[in-house]
């Protein structure tokens, strides 16, 4: 739970860090994107804090290319 | 303001990323690679693998010269594959930087955490290198262009003193019997030195619009081609000479075992530090560039004022995906000893194809697509 709130904290961190100054240029959809990412990134880490069993990106090349090799 | 048009690095620092790039991780892991079928034939398949790259560089030069007028690689695939054609061929390439990606950072992270750093945790391992990754992002191409500038006369050196200190114990005998198992062996060693080592290389597309002044490209990527092959080529005929076959076969990182052997006048040893300062610069410029592509390639398409934000984000992500593509060592060699030669053929050589051919298509059909030798 601990790493959990870590990694909420470094998110939010991350949003203090670059979202004053997008709105301040008024990049709308660029802080709409960094949103996007930014939650992906937390989903993705909290999940691995809470060690969730998550894909192996390299198994994705057995699925493609499992056929040729 | 267009944020992507006055990154200009100039020919020079093109050619010293694109080195280091080469270089990258392989020589580390290149020695185990082409031993594992080659063995004492290693520095043949490297040899074939140095030719069939030069080739590959004759290629990636074909299309940088002809995309370097445009704003980035995205944005060339687009002006002429069409916004839905050149998108997915855009999204094809982004995919296989962070591929790429993924592959170095857990190569590094295999490495630090097995030889170096044996009690550190591998999340803070891979949470430093990224944060240096994304520091050198922020500050700009032409930054870490400059930066790479400086780093490649020490990575040099540092080469030199490596080779010169070694050859009193490389033995010729141990190059010996050659080509004994026929050519089989030989060719199957070169094909994950191709694939690791040139292949990968099309990253240099996402620099090439950056590149400064309009002085044909050809020269500057197969000299840097003809530069990082021969270093290459160097490692694994030293591996072979000073360690043999058998050590290379069996060990993860012969070239680090290289450095360990490394003695001056019998007071100065244990210099394998020298090795993991050149391996962490080359493995880093690496890095930095496919996830430099990487970054900018989804903001591209996006049409993003600025990408910089994007770069905490993805770095996250990244680690997410580093730390599960690497369960085992053993699991994480057979995938990409399997695989990736397949999947670099495909996203390396046959996407770009699909951009060269547009590009002619082009041409020959009175488009502005410049090509200077």
């Amino acid at each position: 739970m601990a790493s959990l709130i870590g990694v909420l904290a470094i998110a939010g961190g991350v949003f203090w860090l670059e979202a004053p100054g997008l709105l301040k240029r008024k990049r709308v959809k660029e802080m709409v994107w960094f949103v996007s990412f930014l939650l992906i990134g937390t989903g993705l880490y909290g999940a691995l804090t809470l060690e969730a069993k998550l894909p192996n990106p390299f198994k994705l090349l057995e699925i493609m290319f499992g056929w040729a090799a | 303001m267009n944020p992507y048009a006055n990154k200009k690095i100039t020919v020079r620092q093109f050619q010293i990323l694109i080195i280091l790039g080469l270089i990258g991780d392989a020589i580390l892991i290149m020695p185990t690679i082409t031993a594992s079928s080659a063995r004492q034939d290693a520095w043949l398949s490297m040899l074939v693998a140095y030719a069939v790259g030069m080739l590959i560089g004759v290629f990636f030069a074909l299309i940088a010269n002809r995309i370097r007028q445009s704003e980035s690689l995205i944005a060339a695939s687009r002006e002429v594959l069409g916004p839905w054609g050149g998108g997915f061929v855009g999204l094809l390439l982004v995919f296989n930087f962070f591929m790429c990606a993924l592959s170095l950072l857990s190569e590094m992270s295999q490495f630090m955490t097995t030889q170096l750093m044996t009690e550190t945790p591998v999340n803070a391992i891979i949470f430093v290198f990224l944060a240096v990754v994304i520091l050198a992002f922020r500050y700009g191409v032409e930054v870490f262009a400059r930066m790479g500038e400086l780093l490649f006369p020490a990575f040099l050196v540092l080469f030199a003193f490596l080779v010169v200190f070694l050859l009193p114990q490389a033995e010729g005998d141990r190059l010996m019997p050659v080509a004994s198992e026929g050519v089989l062996p030989i060719l199957n060693g070169s094909v994950m030195a191709i694939s690791i080592t040139f292949m990968e290389m099309v990253v240099l597309l996402a620099l090439a619009p950056h590149v400064s002044g309009s002085r044909g490209l050809t020269k500057p990527i197969l000299s840097s081609f003809a530069i990082g092959g021969l270093l290459l080529s160097i490692v694994v005929l030293l591996c072979v000479m000073v360690l043999g076959p058998n050590l290379m076969e069996t060990k993860l990182y012969p070239t680090f075992v290289l450095a360990q052997k490394l003695t001056i006048g019998n007071f100065l040893e244990r210099m394998e530090a020298i090795i993991a300062f050149m391996w962490i610069i080359t493995v880093f410029y690496k890095t930095l560039l496919l996830y430099y592509a990487a970054v900018a390639g989804i903001a591209q398409p996006l049409k993003l004022k600025e990408n910089v934000m994007l770069t905490i984000p993805m770095a996250m992500i990244m680690m997410v995906f580093t730390v599960t593509s690497t369960p085992s060592i053993t699991e994480y060699s057979y995938l990409l000893e399997r695989y990736y030669p397949w999947f670099d053929l495909t996203f390396c050589l046959l996407v770009p194809s699909l951009l060269l051919a547009g590009l002619l298509v082009k041409k020959k059909h009175g488009g502005n697509a410049d090509s200077k030798p």
